[in-house]
């Protein structure tokens, strides 16, 4: 019989209920992308284990073990950071207006008849420096200056990137109300 | 306050940013103001439609298996 490392057993009793909610928080930051989502987990989960001799136990894990999975992400992503320039997705083609859905369901009813897919499919197309400060502010409960210093980028364009995302993601919505059947 | 200051700070407001004693004006000034109100709670649902998003996490049920794996590999 092999010798039972107590740490080992201790960390996967204590890391691994997580997995789902890391492996979720990946896929929205890495816009769905599931072969990166399972390369960043497993790079968390390792640093996790790593490190857990620095781990409080009686604090909240699975808070500890998401910083770790958003910095590795946001580390990885600096460093490939030779990307193409955002594209000015608001720009891209004819769009309805930023408020069509407030003017033509000013009552949000389409927030309790949409489903949890077509929000995420609309939050993975947004394009990196848009998607990732709306999955660290409006998933991850984030504040403004949190997310200025993870991507080493100004407060105010944290704010303008927020804007332009819920406002894009708002037209998206309506489009899909609409293509529902949900608004006309 | 009037409206279009309010307007202004939608989102900080929203978010919980700003200085206790402007988000309390914001908060005065919605209670009064049938135009901002309405757009201001829109806001609030929508951000909140998002949050809840978050909670549909898909379970991965080989990600355990290979993550048990890894730390196989580590202990040794």
């Amino acid at each position: 019989m092999t010798p039972v490392d107590p740490i080992r057993i201790e960390f996967e009793r204590e890391a691994l209920p997580h997995l789902d909610a890391l492996f979720g928080l990946a896929l929205r930051l890495t816009g769905g992308d599931e072969a990166r989502s399972e390369d960043l987990v497993q790079d968390a989960i390792l640093k996790a284990y790593r490190s857990w001799d620095r781990f409080e136990t009686g604090t909240n894990c699975r808070a500890w073990l998401m910083t770790i999975l958003r910095n590795t992400f946001i580390n990885e992503f600096r460093r490939v950071k030779s990307r193409p320039i955002a594209v000015e997705f608001d720009e891209i083609a004819e769009r309805p207006p930023s408020d069509a859905l407030f003017e033509a369901d000013p009552e949000g009813r389409i927030f309790e008849r949409i489903i949890d897919d077509e929000v995420i499919a609309a939050i993975d197309e947004l394009p990196d420096d848009f998607r990732i400060p709306i999955v660290l502010s409006d998933i991850e409960g984030l504040a403004y200056q949190e997310i200025a210093d993870l991507l080493e980028i100004p407060v105010g364009t944290v704010k303008s990137r927020l804007f332009r995302a819920r406002k894009r993601l708002q037209v998206r919505l309506y489009e899909y109300a609409v293509e529902m059947g949900f608004l006309r | 306050m009037n409206c279009e200051s309010a307007l202004e700070m939608l989102f900080d407001f929203l978010d919980g940013e700003l200085e206790d004693t402007t988000q309390e004006e914001v908060a005065q000034h919605l209670a009064m103001c049938q135009d901002c109100y309405p757009y201001f709670n829109f806001q609030r649902l929508f951000l909140d439609r998002l949050a809840a998003s978050g909670d549909s996490r898909t379970g991965f049920p080989e990600l355990a298996q290979q993550i048990r794996k890894m730390l196989d590999r580590e202990t040794r």
